[in-house]
């Protein structure tokens, strides 16, 4: 199974180190979602500066995607 | 090598010669079977009870989409479960997480284990409310903790549960679970219980080769998580 990198950034990067073997590219996604999502449920000030991502890498560093969250004030308000 | 089981209750009642010689007679004529086995599947008829002398089980439920939850770690000395065949189905299944050695032991002598020794059936009635307990504090840990407590409680209580049987050596035991699986067992994906293990290897809480995982600082560990051993109830009623 590939090797997928997650890496998770609010401004401050924190890089994945290891590593996850998952079955392939569409389960990553699927994966990095989910990681993204259970990140913002536990640690919700993450987001206060604005915007949590993930990064996904493979093992040669190609970055494959970012799946990203932004909180902002409404112009409206 | 004592009977697990013996040394699981013996914490609970003072065992007699004659209770540890009838532990070790449902110990008897075990067998060996390998990682990934499963000792009973949902919606079997459960006839006998199986009692774990050594490795790892997990009961676990998979849903039509594939996705599986793990409900509960089997150790050695653990029944699954002292009457289970008082059910009609199985709810879910139990299946090996590392090679074991597992005892098959008959209904009739459960039954009549426990009508002739009273000591037994009282014990196997605080490890059933002790089962029961377990399961309460992991749907408190999974519902209320965030993941890093999650795991660092998870962590606190099988290393407890292990020390009762003499498995842990200082703060180490040996943990046959993967990533994915620990992920199943506490709600999380498999990338976030990784970077969750990554943290507290860069905090030096803990170590962790192949499957041999080392609480370094086990105060600290209690502490994040808010570990309290009380409901694993091994201390007796006085």
């Amino acid at each position: 199974m590939p090797r997928y990198f997650f890496d998770l950034s609010d401004g401050f990067r924190e890089a994945d180190a290891l590593g996850t073997d998952l079955p392939g590219d569409a389960h990553a996604e699927v994966e990095a979602i989910r990681f993204l999502g259970e990140v913002l449920k536990h640690e919700p000030e993450r987001l206060a500066d604005g915007t949590l991502r993930v990064l996904v890498h493979d093992e040669g560093h190609t970055p494959l995607w970012v799946i990203a969250v932004t909180s902002a004030r409404s112009d409206a308000r | 090598m004592t009977n697990p089981l013996t040394r699981k209750l013996a914490r609970f009642t003072d065992l007699d010669d004659e209770d540890v010689a009838e532990l070790d007679r449902l110990a008897a004529d075990p067998v060996e079977r390998r990682a990934s086995a499963d000792l009973i599947r949902e919606g079997d008829r459960p006839e006998d009870v199986i009692l774990l002398l050594r490795g790892w089980a997990h009961r676990y439920k998979v849903l039509p989409n594939g996705d599986r939850q793990i409900m509960a770690y089997l150790i050695p000395g653990d029944l699954c479960d002292p009457h289970v065949f008082i059910l009609d189905r199985m709810d879910h299944s139990i299946g090996l997480l590392s090679d074991a050695l597992v005892a098959t032991i008959p209904k009739r002598a459960i039954l009549d284990v426990t009508n002739r020794r009273p000591a037994i059936a009282k014990a196997l009635w605080w490890s059933t409310l002790v089962d029961e307990a377990t399961l309460r504090h992991w749907l408190v840990n999974i519902g209320q903790r965030d993941a890093y407590d999650r795991i660092a409680h998870l962590f606190c209580e099988m290393w407890e549960r292990l020390s009762e049987i003499g498995l842990t050596t200082g703060g180490g035991f040996e943990m046959p679970v993967t990533q994915e699986q620990l992920g199943d067992t506490m709600g999380l994906t498999a990338v976030h219980v990784n970077r969750v293990l990554q943290r507290m290897r860069s905090e030096e809480l803990i170590t962790l080769k192949g499957r041999q995982l080392v609480i370094l600082d086990m105060d600290r560990m209690r502490r994040v998580s808010d570990f309290d051993p009380r409901y694993l109830h091994r201390t007796r009623r006085r």
